[in-house]
Parts: structure tokens; C-alpha cells; sequence
């Protein structure tokens, strides 16, 4: 009789967990807070009067906007320490601001604004090994992007802007910018705060994991250094927060 | 016999019920305007442009005999259902029903105002009844069938003119602001209006430009205009069937020349000059080649 008990608490035991759904991709929806380096090509250049020259700040200001962004990822490589994923982003960021009138610039008015649809080609190692076998919530990774802002400045009247260089051409206000980026960043887990509705995530809809995370990053977008191009790096570091699954 | 027999029919039809859920009547458009009634016109309320005919169209669900008839008529302004039997027939005549039970007549919006005697003026709408009726062997008199009714809203009530109107200079043009003006015991409406702003030459009544919105959320951008040339602006409140309101009070603004952000960095000495970085396509071509170079083996 004992060991027909013992034989059934082992065959519980060795119930194996119930298994996830197999894992093949990721996708990302993320909101940061992004202002282009513009001003920097002016850095200690100051008017007649010396006051500095920032036509960015003169324009939108020095607040950061927000850039909401999604990226859809293929795991090309998944171990038990962790995944690398490969995948493509789009996103959009815009700011209106007032336009600064020719006779007086100490006048604003007119409206004036500026759109940016970055595009990227990201790998992102993430380290399951926490979340996988120390059964802690959180999953650090790293993070590499191409990237390519498309961008357009508009006018009072709302078409694109066109302006007169100083040799006398005329240049229309849209184009694209290449450029790179390195970003870290940490997910929290959050199948472990609900595990049955992570379960019945997984099940209906096949989401593995659902991660909460935060990022912090630096770009480089100025067409890889190029003399002809602006600046359209983040002010200093950009952080983001967003919602990641792992499926 | 079959006569009364067709009569007890039709009575049976104006009861309501199943016989009579596939009648109808409707009138297109369903509202006209002061200037509609009139027969004149406007131009500070332009619209789709102002309403030469109203179509009233029917349909009618019961069985149509050969020799029966419709007539529309339009009673008086201050009736509100349609009478049993109906009086002259609208437009001088009435109309030989056809097989289908469908049916369509147009008419001019100052007919129905003649008929009604509902005011093109009135502070208030009003809103005219016009009921169709079917006459079996075209006899109105002994138990005319009625098809259904539809109202033609004499929309003569003319919305509060906006307040606190002002002009704020732009390059070329004038961004026009204003508040909406209150609606009151004439004209409750609150939604359903359009507003116009009229840029005039200053101390004229000469209209050098002028731009419409459909709400107040924002400023009306009037473009057009001479930078440095002070305008006269008036706004008014357009009604669904486009009356307009009176004039806003005048206010004043004058265009000025305004650097958009692209004009500010380019005078600046910037050096981007807008189009795709070549740099950035240089460092992405080995990617795009690398990819090309693997799906190749792939296949």
C-alpha cells in the first residue's frame, strides 16, 4: 500500500509543467521622449546681438516630444540564456511651434511644424536566463538599430516648406536621414504577477511572455557623420517605455 | 360591390399596421432656406448652392388598380396631420399612379410657400406638412387612401452671430478667431453650423477674401492677402439650410512675413538641403546586398 502511494505522489511529481507555446517572434510598442540635436550644428554661433543660434528652439522650443514607435521581431536565435531577435520598426514624432517674423525676430506667430517617421532595422539580445531559470521577472537586453528618420517640415499654410539658401536655391523641407543606435534596456515580466491570465494569454492568443520595460538609448543620425546633413540624434540620451510580447 | 370592397381595403390600409409599413413619403431636400423661399440669393452662406426644387418622393405598399391616382397636397402651415381627404391638388394636377407604387414630383420651394402660407421670414421655423393620397379610379372624395406624410422644414431662423472675433497675422493670410455666438429662443440649434470669414479691404464692403470651417475648434485661415496691408474682418454663423447670421462685429489684422522653421534654419546657414541622405544610403547598401546574398542561397 505505501509504495503504491509513493509511486502515485512520484507520478504527480513527475507531471511535467504545462508546456508554453512555441516561441518564434516578439512585437513592441513603445512611447519616448525625443528631441532632435539640430541646434548643435550651430554650437557657439551667436546673432549680431549674441544671442545664440538655435533655430530649432526658436521654432518648437526645448521640450521633448513624445515618438511612439512599434517594432515586429523574428527570434533567429533562442537558448536557454536568451534571444536574439531581428526585426523592423516604424514609428512617428511631431511638433507644431510658431514661425518668427522677418522684420522683427522677436515677433512669433504663423504656425510651423515638424514630422518624423523613424523607420529601423533592429537586433535586440534579450537575457531570458532570469526569467527562464532563476524564475525572476525581469529580462535585461540590449539593443542595436539601422536607422532612417523620414522627415518633412511644414509651413503656416500646411505644405511642405521650401526656403532660399544662401547660394540662392531653392530647398524643399522633407527628406531622410540614416543613422544608428545602442540602447539599453530591462523587462519586467509581468506573467508573474498573473500567472493563469499569462496562461490563458498564451493558450488563446499564444503571447508567451508580456513584458512591461524600460530603455535607455543613443543615436547617431546625421547620415553617418556626413558634412551635408543635419542632426537628428536625440538630445542627449532618450528614454522609452513600453510594452513588450514574446510570442 | 367591388368598389366598396376596394374602399374597405383602403380603410383597412389606413389603419396602421403591416399594410401600411411599406408606404412612404419623403421630401428632397427636407429643409430650404430664407432665400430658398424667396427665390433669391445669397453669397455669404454659398453651400452646395442654393435650392431650386424639392422632390417629394413616394412609395406605396398596397395595390395599385388601373386608373387610380395620386395626389400631393400641402395644407396650411399651422396643420399638423394630414386631413382625411385632401384639398386642391398641389401643383394643378394630380398624377397616374403606375403599377409599381412608386412614385416622384418636383417642385419649386416658392409653391410650397404659397400653399402653406408659412412666412419666409418667420423668426421660428416652420415646418410644412405634405401629405400624398392615393385615389382609387382618381375619385379624392370618397375615402382617398393616404399614402404618408413628410415635413419641409422652412428653415428661416437665422443663427446668433460669433463674438469676440479677432485677426491674427500670418504670412499672407489672416488666422481668424472667434467664439460662437449664443443660440436663443429663435435659433436653438447648436451644431450643424459652418462659419464664414469675409477678409475686406479696410473701411469697404469689398470682399478680397474669404474661407469657411465646418467648426470653431481652431482658427479660419484666410490666405490670399498682402503682407503688410492692414484688412478688415467679419465672420458669420451659417445655418444648416445656409442662412446666414449678421455680420460679427469688424475686427482688423494685417499679414506679415513669417519664417517657417525650414526658412528660419536655412537662413541660419544650415547645412541639410532636404532629399535622402546619401551618406545613409551608402552604409545601408552592403546590408541590403548581404540580405539579397542570403535569400539567394535560401532559394
Amino acid at each position: 500500500m505505501r509504495r503504491l502511494l509513493l509511486a502515485a505522489s512520484l507520478a504527480v511529481l513527475a507531471t511535467p509543467a504545462r508546456a508554453e507555446s512555441p516561441r518564434w517572434g516578439s512585437f513592441q510598442f513603445s512611447i519616448s521622449w525625443y528631441r532632435p540635436d539640430i541646434d548643435s550644428e550651430f554650437a557657439g554661433r551667436t546673432t549680431s546681438g549674441g544671442l545664440p543660434i538655435a533655430p530649432y528652439a526658436a521654432s518648437f522650443g526645448n521640450s521633448n516630444q513624445i515618438m511612439f514607435q512599434g517594432v515586429f521581431s523574428k527570434s533567429l536565435w533562442i537558448t536557454q540564456v536568451g534571444t536574439l531577435d531581428l526585426g523592423v520598426g516604424a514609428g512617428y514624432w511631431g511638433v507644431k511651434g510658431q514661425g518668427i517674423q522677418a522684420a522683427d525676430p522677436t515677433v512669433k506667430g504663423d504656425t510651423t511644424s515638424m514630422g518624423i517617421v523613424p523607420i529601423s532595422l533592429v537586433a535586440t539580445y534579450r537575457f531570458d536566463w532570469f526569467v527562464e531559470s532563476l524564475k525572476v521577472p525581469l529580462a535585461p537586453y540590449l539593443r542595436a538599430s539601422l536607422l532612417d528618420y523620414v522627415w518633412w517640415v511644414n509651413g503656416g499654410s500646411g505644405g511642405t516648406a521650401s526656403a532660399i539658401t544662401a547660394s540662392g536655391t531653392l530647398v524643399k523641407g522633407s527628406g531622410s536621414t540614416f543613422g544608428y543606435s545602442f540602447a539599453a534596456g530591462l523587462g519586467l515580466d509581468l506573467n508573474f504577477f498573473d500567472p493563469k491570465l499569462a496562461r490563458e494569454f498564451d493558450n488563446e492568443v499564444g503571447v508567451n511572455h508580456t513584458m512591461f520595460y524600460g530603455e535607455v538609448s543613443k543615436s547617431w543620425v546625421n547620415d553617418f557623420g556626413s558634412s551635408t546633413s543635419w542632426d537628428l540624434s536625440s538630445v542627449g540620451v532618450m528614454w522609452t517605455i513600453g510594452l513588450l510580447f514574446v510570442f | 360591390m367591388a368598389r366598396s370592397a376596394r374602399s374597405l381595403l383602403a380603410l383597412a390600409l389606413l389603419l396602421p399596421g403591416a399594410a401600411l409599413a411599406q408606404s412612404a413619403v419623403g421630401v428632397n431636400p427636407n429643409q430650404i432656406s430664407r432665400t430658398d423661399c424667396q427665390g433669391t440669393t445669397q453669397t455669404i452662406c454659398p453651400g452646395s448652392g442654393a435650392v431650386t426644387s424639392v422632390a417629394v418622393n413616394w412609395t406605396y405598399g398596397g395595390t395599385i388598380n388601373t386608373g387610380d391616382k395620386y395626389r400631393i397636397f400641402v395644407p396650411s402651415s399651422s396643420t399638423t396631420s394630414c386631413p382625411t381627404a385632401p384639398g386642391a391638388a398641389f401643383g394643378g394636377s394630380d398624377i397616374i399612379a403606375t403599377s409599381s407604387g412608386v412614385g416622384t414630383a418636383s417642385f419649386a420651394p416658392s409653391l410650397f410657400q404659397s400653399a402653406s402660407g408659412a412666412s419666409c421670414t418667420a423668426a421660428t421655423d416652420t415646418g410644412v406638412l405634405v401629405c400624398v393620397y392615393l385615389g382609387l379610379a382618381g375619385d379624392f372624395t370618397t375615402s382617398p387612401v393616404l399614402v404618408g406624410s413628410a415635413t419641409l422644414l422652412f428653415q428661416t431662423a437665422v443663427p446668433p452671430a460669433p463674438v469676440n472675433v479677432t485677426a491674427q497675422s500670418a504670412t499672407a493670410a489672416l488666422i481668424v478667431g472667434f467664439t460662437p455666438g449664443q443660440p436663443d429662443a429663435t435659433f436653438t440649434a447648436s451644431s450643424g453650423l459652418t462659419y464664414r470669414v469675409q477678409v475686406l479691404a479696410q473701411g469697404t464692403s469689398s470682399v478680397v477674401a474669404s474661407s469657411s470651417q465646418s467648426n470653431q475648434t481652431s482658427g479660419i485661415r484666410v490666405e490670399g492677402l498682402q503682407n503688410d496691408v492692414t484688412y478688415d474682418v467679419v465672420a458669420y454663423a451659417c445655418s444648416a439650410a445656409n442662412n446666414p447670421s449678421p455680420a460679427s462685429a469688424t475686427a482688423q489684422g494685417t499679414p506679415r512675413v513669417y519664417l517657417n522653421f525650414w526658412q528660419t534654419y536655412q537662413l541660419a546657414g544650415g547645412v541639410e538641403q532636404g532629399g535622402c541622405g546619401s551618406g545613409g544610403t551608402g552604409a545601408l547598401a552592403p546590408l541590403l546586398a548581404a540580405l539579397a546574398l542570403l535569400r539567394r542561397r535560401r532559394a
